[in-house]
């Protein structure tokens, strides 16, 4: 039960593929745009996780930490675009419900 | 080229240029350009008077002599049934004393026609057609091709036509010149019959080919009888014999000078010319042994102008209008012609054919002078015109007695005469009742001549004035009207007289009678008929100059004829006198009947003589009057057949069309709609997945991951 007393890779990984699957349901799932930027971050820090953990247990270097910190500038970047995506849909439709944004059908 | 040949293309070509310098510029010219015509007909008059006078009276006259020119070739040239068609003048006696009447003739009338025509419309159009008609008749005379003939006729007819109908604004003047233009068609069919027969028998269409082959047997007796009464239908219908007579009368419509150039003396009498140039045709082969006794074709002619001339004689008594007593005169006379060369005697035809030239349009300028006055047609109205007229009356008078035969002194007298003892020796020597018939109508059509002919003159120019208004306004007419007059009455007398010196009609018969020879007929063929032609040409010798051999045909014939001669001088007198006298008694102003009423039988008989023997009618009823019901009959065939026939293949079409349309509406657009459809509906569904939503196409591009990742850990 080496699991249990030793925290190792697959710890991580675990953590990371629930982290990703939580994440991608809100995406999918949620109605509130808000919602759907969290669930993104979710998303994003679970691939941050498995850089950081390969980074730790498999390369024994500092890449993945970099990859992670790159990852967190660019959600940050990410965030303010998105957040600026649902200002304009809420300016367009008055409700940032992303059921009711469907103009990629017409 | 001879001289006369040259003289007579002169003569031919006169009037046609004047036709053409008067159609295109006579309106341009002074006074419309009358003289141009009248001019070219006067020079063209002073050849023929030379021709007539130097060479046929006093040269005793001509050699016949022709020049032609080939004109085309009908069929491929060389072949077998090629054949020429030659245009040629030919000059001899006949053809002479026919210019002088032609030329003479219409030249008075176009002088005439400068004074009666002044102030009309059309004044120089009427000159151009006059001139086109005289060029026509000219032809007609010289060309010696039936061919040339045929076509002259029908140039002759549309003048006519032309004519005829001058005042076309009114109704009877345009209905009577198609009258007179489609019954002159029924006779020319059979004229244009017997041409093909000619063409297809003797394959030429020359005059002396055709004599030719007559005299050489070419043609079975039947088909030349054939041939011969169809070719007589052109001169039925030309020279207004019965039954095609019909429109003569009403050809009166035209203008009187035209009524005496074309419908009087010259038009009309080229069916009598037709006749005598052709009479070998109709003689047959027995002509050149001096029998034509026996001919069907000239049996025809004989009875057909017979009838013709008391038929016609008999309507004109109970006719009112001065123009339509002399038409029927004309008909009257034209039969006499045609009864004379039937029975065997061209000369005395041609004879009268050139003594009735002259007075009858002496007559009809008269009457139209008559008519220019009291501005009618109506004897009713007129009378006592004498003292007002007095040179109108004196020519007319003239006329009259020429036309009525007043013994030794006027032309018209030797020329009937002859043309009654040619018919009476004709019925002596033949024998049987239908030969007699033709003496018998041409002794009472003259007796009745000259009843209806003093008729008009104590109508009109004795007795009392019946209509006062009409006579106060009469004056005689002008100098260019009553010099033809004159002129006209002058050649009547002078001609008689003439006659009367040579001891009847002698001097013309000698120079007609000749004009066979150039085809071999001669009183010496007759004597010896083995060699005809080499005696011809060494002893041209007249038939009845000398007496042929008894027992032959033409020695029989003669002692006929000589004593045929006093019974029918005795006879002309006394039926001329008679006829005189009956009218003096009805219609002179003390003649004893002047106030005799017709009555019972006479009145139902005048009743039917009104009405021209209801021949007219029976014409408009039964040939017009089914030729209309056809008409109706075409009508109904149009409609029902030809229209139903376009109107069923119409409606099969718009049938087709429209399976065509439904197979093309529903096959063809159907498809390229259902193409559309399909790929409309197949949208349609697909569109449903894009929602638009990105959580949709998310969860969509998951689940593909997912199952791309699945497929790949477990298939690779």
């Amino acid at each position: 039960m080496s699991f249990l007393t030793e925290i190792g890779l697959n710890h991580f990984l675990v953590v990371s593929a629930l982290m990703f699957t939580l994440g991608m349901m809100i995406v999918v799932m949620r109605r509130n745009a808000v919602a759907v930027l969290m669930g993104i971050e979710l998303l994003l820090n679970s691939a941050a996780l498995n850089f950081v953990a390969f980074s730790r247990y498999v390369s024994h270097d500092l890449n993945g930490h970099l990859a992670a910190i790159f990852i967190i500038v660019v959600a940050a970047a990410e965030a303010t675009i998105i957040l600026a995506i649902i200002l304009n849909i809420f300016s367009h439709n008055h409700s940032v419900n992303v059921d009711e944004a469907d103009l990629l059908s017409q | 080229m001879t001289q006369p040949v040259i003289l007579a293309a002169i003569i031919l070509c006169l009037p046609i240029s004047a036709f053409i310098v008067q159609i295109f510029f006579g309106r341009f010219l002074p006074r419309q350009g009358d003289f141009v015509p009248t001019g070219a007909m006067g020079v063209a008059f002073l050849l023929a008077l030379k021709l007539f006078f130097v060479d046929l009276l006093i040269g005793g006259g001509l050699e016949a002599s022709s020049w032609e020119v080939e004109w085309m070739t009908m069929g491929t040239p060389g072949a077998e049934g090629s054949w020429f068609v030659t245009f040629g003048i030919a000059v001899d006696n006949l053809t002479v004393i026919m210019l002088l009447v032609v030329t003479g003739v219409s030249f008075l009338v176009h002088v005439y026609s400068t004074g009666y025509m002044q102030g009309e419309d059309r004044y120089n159009r009427f000159f151009a057609f006059l001139a086109l008609f005289s060029f026509s008749m000219l032809g007609l005379i010289l060309c010696n091709n039936l061919l040339f003939m045929f076509i002259f006729w029908e140039l002759v007819g549309v003048c006519s036509y032309f004519l005829i109908g001058f005042y076309f604004q009114k109704d009877s003047a345009a209905n009577a010149s198609k009258k007179a233009f489609i019954t002159n068609r029924v006779g020319d069919l059979g004229f244009f019959i017997a041409l093909m027969i000619i063409l297809k028998v003797v394959g030429s269409l020359a005059i002396a080919d055709v004599f030719e082959s007559v005299q050489a047997g070419v043609w079975t007796s039947g088909l030349l009888t054939a041939a011969g009464i169809c070719l007589f239908f052109g001169p039925i219908g030309k020279s207004a014999q019965f039954p095609l007579h019909v429109w003569l009368p009403d050809a009166m419509e035209g203008p009187t000078p035209v009524s005496a150039l074309i419908h009087a003396a010259t038009m009309v009498a080229a069916g009598v010319y037709l006749v005598a140039r052709m009479f070998p045709f109709f003689a047959g082969p027995g002509f050149w042994e001096g029998d034509f006794f026996h001919s069907v074709p000239l049996m025809v002619v004989a009875l057909v102008g017979g009838f013709t001339a008391l038929f016609a004689a008999t309507i004109a008594v109970a006719q009112d209008d001065i123009k339509k007593v002399l038409a029927y005169s004309t008909i009257s006379q034209l039969g006499f012609m045609v009864l004379a060369i039937g029975c065997g005697a061209w000369t005395a035809g041609l004879f009268h054919l050139f003594t009735h030239a002259f007075f009858k349009a002496l007559l009809f300028l008269g009457s139209g002078s008559v008519i220019h006055a009291v501005h009618t047609n109506d004897m009713k109205e007129m009378g006592g015109l004498r003292k007002k007229m007095p040179i109108t009356f004196v020519t007319f008078l003239i006329g009259t007695l020429a036309i009525s035969g007043f013994p030794f002194l006027f032309s018209g007298f030797y020329s009937k005469e002859a043309v009654l003892t040619q018919a009476l020796a004709f019925a002596n020597y033949k024998g049987g009742f239908l030969a007699y018939l033709p003496f018998v109508f041409a002794a009472l059509a003259a007796g009745i001549t000259a009843f209806y002919m003093f008729r008009i003159v104590f109508m009109t120019f004795l007795g009392k004035p019946r209509n006062e208004e009409k006579h106060s306004h009469a004056h005689e007419s002008p100098l260019t009207m009553s010099a033809p007059l004159m002129l006209l009455a002058v050649v009547s007398v002078v001609s008689g007289g003439f006659s009367f010196l040579m001891g009847s009609h002698k001097w013309f018969e000698d120079r007609t009678e000749t004009i066979f020879e150039p085809y071999g007929y001669t009183a010496a063929s007759l004597a010896e008929p083995e060699d005809p032609l080499r005696v011809a040409s060494l002893a041209p010798v007249s038939f009845s100059g000398e007496h042929a051999s008894s027992g032959s045909v033409a020695a029989d014939f003669e002692h006929a004829h000589h004593a045929a001669h006093t019974p029918t001088m005795i006879i002309s007198i006394l039926i001329a006198f008679s006829g005189m006298g009956l009218s003096w008694m009805f219609f002179g102003s003390n003649g004893p009947f002047r106030n005799y009423q017709v009555k019972g039988i006479l009145a139902r008989y005048q009743k039917v003589l009104v009405n021209l023997y209801y021949v007219d009618h029976f014409y408009s009823k039964v040939f017009v009057g089914s030729i209309m019901a056809l008409r109706i009959v075409c009508s109904m065939f149009d409609k029902y057949v030809v229209d139903g026939i376009v109107n069923f293949f119409g409606w099969l079409g718009k049938s087709l069309g429209r399976v065509v349309g439904v197979i093309d509406h529903q096959g063809v657009d159907g498809t390229v709609r259902g193409t559309g459809a399909i790929f409309l509906y197949w949208g349609k569904s697909l569109r449903q997945i894009q929602t638009g939503r990105l959580p949709d196409y998310l969860f969509a591009s998951v689940v593909l991951l997912a199952v791309l990742f699945v497929g790949f850990l477990f298939f690779l």
